[in-house]
């Protein structure tokens, strides 16, 4: 059995005591996936202070929701679609109101330090803001979060192939974005 | 360094550099989580969730539709005559709505959302035919097509009501919202088949034409409900 099939029986263990309304069994639970599931989100709405509201939202809905959670599926796919979930409607909410989710000078909060090597950051920030939200979902996943296709499906609640097609749409749109920005390495 | 190198470095540096959150941002999220456990210890399951809508929707329905045909004046033996219309339509709602608040991709959910749809398509198919057959019946010819319109409305209000206090816990997405907005639909279409006896303009205009709005109507109001959770 691999440690990625023993992680996730853990997981489903800790969500059998948490459902039945373990603290201790939350506390692992939030230990293991916040900073995770904090660096998704992020990656997503790209604005830290929305991300903190977000990340918030996301282990209110596990606590409140965890009746919706199926003993036997992924814990870490559950997880992750909440979080997807409240960052396209944060998203889809902010576009209604005409709001741009991208941080302007002045509402980075300063307890956040500055993400390592800004430039590039900066530019492969850029690049997934340029995706649409759900290519950038699967890119993120795929990638930064290591989920597999079989999960990423789970998570966003659609067909392997489906999750194929999106990351592999955003892969080619990021290749081209990034070849256009110049030497910025 | 060519595109296909810079590609791949960019996306480990996409891994490498996190961004990272403050810990008291962790803490606070964690205390406020476990408040809300602490109020609420057990986990209630999405299967009583489902049941209690499917059950509330489809008693409202029938309780409205008998209270609507009986103040109406349609003989008992009338509506009797046309139960094999009506407990079909009633099944057709029960599962549709079940499908509108299972978790998404559960195969239990595929198959109320399949079998829900499928009753009803099926089922309208059949009652058209039906009042195609009749024509214009001279029952009810008398009162005015809107009054069916707005019956319908009525009816499917109460039910629209459960729905909508229920999936402000749910993700949202738009084929759970027009599954649910049809269900709650389905309501004024059992009460038509009580107690209305007119043709096919009539239960294409009035009917049917009630049903896709008000599915219309909850999907959209579903839309723009503002969540309280996003569970899938």
């Amino acid at each position: 059995m691999s440690a990625e099939q023993d992680g996730e029986r853990d997981d489903d263990r800790l969500m059998g005591r948490f459902c039945a309304g373990d603290e201790t069994a939350f506390n692992e639970l939030h230990a293991k996936y916040a900073q995770p599931i904090h660096a998704f989100i992020r990656r997503m709405v790209n604005q830290p202070s929305l991300a903190d509201d977000l990340l918030q939202t996301t282990f209110m809905t596990v606590v409140r929701s965890r009746g919706r959670y199926e003993a036997g599926t992924s814990v870490r796919s559950w997880m992750y679609a909440i979080a997807a979930n409240a960052s396209r409607d944060s998203l889809r909410r902010a576009k209604v109101r005409g709001f741009e989710t991208a941080p302007t000078a002045g509402n980075e909060p300063s307890v956040n330090p500055p993400m390592p090597d800004p430039p590039a950051a900066r530019a492969l920030q850029s690049a997934l803001d340029s995706l649409h939200p759900d290519q950038r979902e699967a890119v993120l996943l795929h990638k930064v979060h290591g989920l597999s296709f079989q999960e990423i499906a789970e998570t966003l609640g659609i067909s392997v192939s489906a999750a194929k097609v999106r990351a592999h749409r955003g892969y080619e749109h990021l290749r081209a974005r990034l070849a256009s920005l110049g030497d910025w390495t | 360094m060519n595109n296909s190198d810079r590609f791949d470095f960019s996306t480990s540096a996409l891994s490498a550099s996190a961004p990272p959150v403050d810990a008291s941002t962790l803490e606070a999220v964690r205390a406020k989580a476990l408040q809300a456990l602490a109020r609420e210890p057990v986990a209630s399951s999405w299967k009583r969730q489902a049941a209690t809508v499917a059950g509330v929707g489809l008693g409202v329905t029938a309780i409205g539709a008998v209270a609507a045909a009986r103040f109406g004046g349609v003989a008992p033996e009338f509506a009797t005559t046309r139960l094999p219309g009506i407990l079909p339509l009633l099944g057709a709602q029960a599962l549709a709505l079940w499908a509108a608040i299972a978790p998404a991709r559960r195969w239990n959910r595929q198959l109320a959302f399949t079998l829900g749809w499928t009753g009803l398509a099926g089922l309208g198919s059949a009652l058209l035919i039906q009042s195609r057959a009749r024509g214009v019946s001279p029952l009810n010819e008398d009162a005015a097509g809107w009054i069916c319109s707005a019956s319908h409305l009525a009816l499917a209000s109460a039910p629209a009501v459960v729905l909508l206090s229920r999936v402000r816990n749910i993700s949202w997405s738009w084929s759970r919202a027009l599954t649910g907005g049809a269900a709650v639909g389905l309501s004024g279409l059992v009460w038509g088949e009580i107690a209305c006896e007119r043709g096919l303009s009539h239960v294409l205009i009035h009917h049917f034409g009630t049903l896709a709005i008000m599915t219309a109507a909850c999907a959209l109001i579903m839309k723009r409900l503002s969540r309280e959770s996003f569970a899938p």
